[in-house]
């Protein structure tokens, strides 16, 4: 007998999140309860791409809730039958041409109102829902075969009355008639019936009459239908109710005009809330109606569009109730002030990212908007943004405090942090990958000051900092992005052990992190000065300060190098590290090492002013992960799954990967080099591939130059 | 604070507050009846499988309170089973179900998951005929009805 678990169909369902589409598949064939059960599931993403017969995706349309259309042709049977979707992706042959009369409804001398605010009263919205419903009830009427010409005789006197229950009862008596339910022919769809409530093509759509004119069109839509360009997407539109999202990929063509008014009028699809397109839309001649049906929606995605601009008064005159969520990328025609328009025009904006290129920002208008305009703005994301430093600052000053905020590879710098500190108590995501300015102190102060912060993208942090700053106070902290560095200083003039000491202290601040899930301690390769460059002075001069150039030439003059050095760097002009090994030389004779060629060369790195000149670029050694540096410190990171340390170079025992298999359970990547030996490193992928542990060990930097100074002193030793 | 519960079979079992509210069905009960020293009945549970509800609750009691608001998308979801859970899913079939069944009255969805993760787990790679063997499922299609529904599924193959 089955268990009595498996009968009932919740928990087939939660079983169901946990299986492949094979595997649901196979489940859906097990028997009738189970068919039942898997069999919507199964059908509830599906893709016309799919070479399926129109038959089969009849039989099961009303399952789909997701449907990614490729194409119409062929499938107005089957489509005539999908009426719950939620979701639609249309690709560009599920596109309707244009219309002639298209045009006549997007006269761009129009007076009327952009802002349409319940759908009725345009005349133009109504006259083209009336003339699809016209299509309705013509194909209606020839599936009917009464050549029922009498059907809308009645209506020709009854213009245009707006008020809704008028317009039920009169949809009633006209097509009564030709109500047909759908037939039940899915006895297992229990939960779901086909709700036959006068909403779908069969029985009527509750619409508008036609006006009178419409008799011209009605004589060529009552023509031969072949002649006519499909309105299946329309349709499809009309008869999905539930519907709340719509993506568009589409090139090369521009949805029609009876497309977009469709999506304004507030009786089709009153669920509408989402509209993405991602590539290359392009609307101008329908561009008004564009915006009344973006009125509709709660969330607005566009990038790579192409939108015609309005006149600053007509975007004035929208308005946008119920948008929480927009998101503009390249917008080509739309000048970014128009762009600030519309997005001032919504009131309870929660969440705006801004593609905002180098020029052109109304600066003072977009900070007064965040002040006074979006007072539940809580995520703010400006990618590629090149704005300056103080232009951030007022930015953040004015706006509200904030949840998210993301400003990766930008001029973030101590200006603009004075503002971020405003937002310390309420952020829960901050990204700032890449911004030079983010010093090591500042990242320090972030995470002794920010107590909600979950994510966190950032530049880099000395092991100096960590340990000399306060406890960090965000141990709620899940993703943690940071090129921790052991500065070189430091490095450079304790011995091993002591950096291992340093280390494991820093150790200590990041295994408070309990919630900790993704650890990221490498670089990203912005920039790192390697040894190859520095002494023959290829690296960009903009990039090599003086006091790099400085220090060098201290280092190559051939007198006592080594003391003037130290000498130099005890005088305290810290920006001037030009330091070396030699106060603790224990390996090496410094004899051989005064000479200033091998200086130059076995000593990288040696004037970048580890952490405290923050605004030159570091290959200073990164974190070693390794037991002996006090890796066991991070037996609290229960919850790690992936850890990263590309940039680095690691040198991972087996004892370090045993280590890391037993405390960290739930690890399932490690990504950066394992050992910069090829089969040391082949054995320990092995190891870790036992354990279902994958190394991702193909990304990875050049080899920093600290790795060549330690393989120098080992062989030295 | 220890809460008393009472199975199926009238046995008693005490655990302490914090590993008890891991089942939201009881954290509601404990909330609206207040401070009481009265016994929780829970008559759908056998105290064989009470026990062993217990004993994952108070394994995972310092667990994250699993959060409402998490989307339900599929791509996040993960089939891996911590090592521990495993070994604690390691029980007969009829256990295994009890288990799945305790979880889905009680309201503890982590259990729920882990169950039918294990589910999934057996389900996994299997034909329909092998599925229905583990299960002792009956076949109640005609041969026609079961061709009739690979033909419609066939582009879901090969996914």
């Amino acid at each position: 007998m089955a268990p009595l678990a498996l009968e009932l169909p919740e928990v087939l369902r939660h079983v169901r999140w946990f299986l492949s589409r094979q595997d649901a598949l196979a489940c859906s064939l097990v028997c009738r309860q189970w068919h039942a059960v898997f069999q919507p599931l199964l059908w509830e993403h599906f893709e016309t791409a799919n070479a399926i017969s129109p038959e089969n995706m009849e039989k099961n349309a009303l399952y789909i809730r997701t449907l990614s259309l490729a194409a119409l042709a062929g499938l107005e049977t089957p489509l005539s039958r999908c009426t719950r979707l939620n979701s639609l992706v249309l690709w560009p042959d599920a596109f309707e041409d244009e219309y002639d009369d298209d045009e006549d409804e997007d006269d761009e001398d129009e007076d009327e109102k952009v802002e349409d605010a319940d759908g009725k009263g345009s005349d133009r919205g109504d006259s083209i829902l009336a003339r699809i419903h016209d299509l309705d009830t013509n194909s209606n009427l020839e599936k009917s075969h009464n050549g029922n010409h009498v059907g809308h005789a009645p209506s020709a006197g009854i213009y245009h009355d707006p008020r809704p229950s008028s317009l039920q009862a009169r949809a009633t008596s006209v097509l009564g008639s030709n109500t047909n339910s759908v037939p039940d022919t899915y006895p297992s769809l229990t939960p779901a019936k086909h709700q036959c409530n006068h909403r779908c093509l069969e029985c009527g759509f509750r619409h508008p009459f036609p006006p009178a004119d419409s008799y011209e069109n009605y004589s060529l839509l009552s023509a031969n239908t072949n002649e006519q360009p499909s309105r299946e997407l329309t349709r499809l539109l009309l008869r999905n109710q539930n519907l709340s999202r719509i993506e568009v990929y589409i090139e090369q063509k521009s949805p029609s005009g009876a497309f977009w008014q469709s999506l304004a009028c507030s009786e089709v699809c009153p669920r509408l809330s989402s509209f993405q397109s991602l590539l290359n839309l392009q609307v101008h001649r329908h561009i008004r109606t564009f915006w009344r049906m973006c009125t509709r929606l709660t969330s607005l995605d566009l990038e790579r569009c192409s939108l015609s601009q309005l006149d600053q008064h007509e975007y004035e005159q929208l308005s946008f109730p119920r948008m929480h969520e927009v998101r503009l990328g390249r917008i080509r025609f739309m000048s970014l002030g128009a762009q600030l328009q519309v997005i001032k025009q919504c009131p309870e904006l929660r969440t705006l990212e801004w593609r905002v290129p180098r020029l052109g920002l109304p600066l003072e208008a977009f900070c007064r908007a965040l002040s006074t305009k979006w007072s539940k703005l809580s995520t703010l994301i400006l990618p590629e943004s090149r704005l300056s430093d103080t232009e951030f600052t007022q930015i953040l000053a004015a706006a509200a405090p904030l949840s998210a905020l993301s400003i990766r590879r930008s001029e973030f710098g101590k200006r603009a942090y004075e503002s971020l500190k405003r937002h310390f108590q309420t952020l829960k995501s901050l990204d700032l990958c890449q911004c030079l300015g983010l010093t090591s102190t500042m990242t320090q102060e972030i995470l002794s000051s920010c107590k909600s912060l979950e994510n966190f993208d950032g530049y880099r942090l000395l092991v100096q900092d960590m340990i000399s700053g306060s406890a960090w106070q965000c141990l709620e902290m899940k993703h943690l992005d940071l090129h921790i560095v052991v500065g070189a200083e430091c490095w450079l003039h304790s011995s091993p052990s002591s950096t291992n000491a340093l280390q494991r202290i820093a150790y200590r601040q990041l295994a408070q992190l309990e919630n900790l899930v993704h650890l990221s301690v490498g670089c990203k390769g912005s920039r790192p000065l390697t040894s190859r460059t520095m002494p023959s002075m290829q690296a960009n001069p903009t990039v090599l300060a003086t006091p790099i150039l400085e220090a060098l030439a201290f280092v190559m003059s051939p007198t006592g190098s080594l003391q003037e050095g130290c000498a130099r760097r005890g005088s305290g002009s810290s920006t001037h590290s030009s330091d070396s090994n030699g106060s603790n030389d224990s390996s090496g004779s410094s004899g051989s090492r005064s000479n200033s060629v091998d200086m130059a060369s076995s000593l990288p790195n040696v004037s970048t002013g580890c952490g405290h000149c923050d605004s030159l670029p570091l290959s200073c050694q990164g974190l070693e992960l390794t037991l002996k540096s006090g890796l066991d410190e991070l037996k609290t990171l229960k919850r790690l799954r992936m850890v990263r340390f590309t940039g680095t170079e690691q040198l991972f025992s087996r004892d370090d990967i045993e280590w890391m298999v037993e405390h960290w359970r739930e690890l399932r990547v490690l990504q950066g080099r394992l050992h910069s030996n090829a089969e040391e490193e082949a054995e320990l992928e092995q190891l870790l591939g036992q354990h279902k542990i994958a190394a991702w060990t193909l990304y990875n930097e050049e080899r920093s130059p600290y790795q060549s100074y330690k393989t120098s002193q080992a062989t030295q030793a | 604070m220890t809460i008393t519960l009472t199975s199926l079979d009238n046995l008693e079992f005490k655990v302490d507050k914090d590993v008890a509210e891991r089942s939201v069905l009881i954290k509601n009960m404990i909330e609206d009846v207040g401070e009481s020293d009265s016994p929780i009945p829970l008559p759908n549970v056998t105290s064989a499988v009470l026990k062993k509800v217990i004993e994952y609750c108070e394994h995972h009691r310092h667990d994250p309170v699993p959060v409402q608001d998490e989307s339900d998308d599929p791509r996040k979801r993960s089939n891996d089973i911590e090592e521990w859970d495993m070994k604690f899913m390691q029980v007969d079939q009829e256990m295994l179900f009890e288990i799945i069944l305790a979880a889905n009255y009680l309201d503890i969805k982590p259990l729920l998951d882990v169950g039918c993760k294990t589910v999934a787990n057996i389900i996994k790679g299997k034909t329909p005929e092998e599925i229905r063997k583990v299960f002792n499922i009956v076949n109640d299609f005609t041969p026609e009805e079961e061709a009739q529904i690979r033909k419609e599924n066939e582009w879901a193959e090969d996914r």
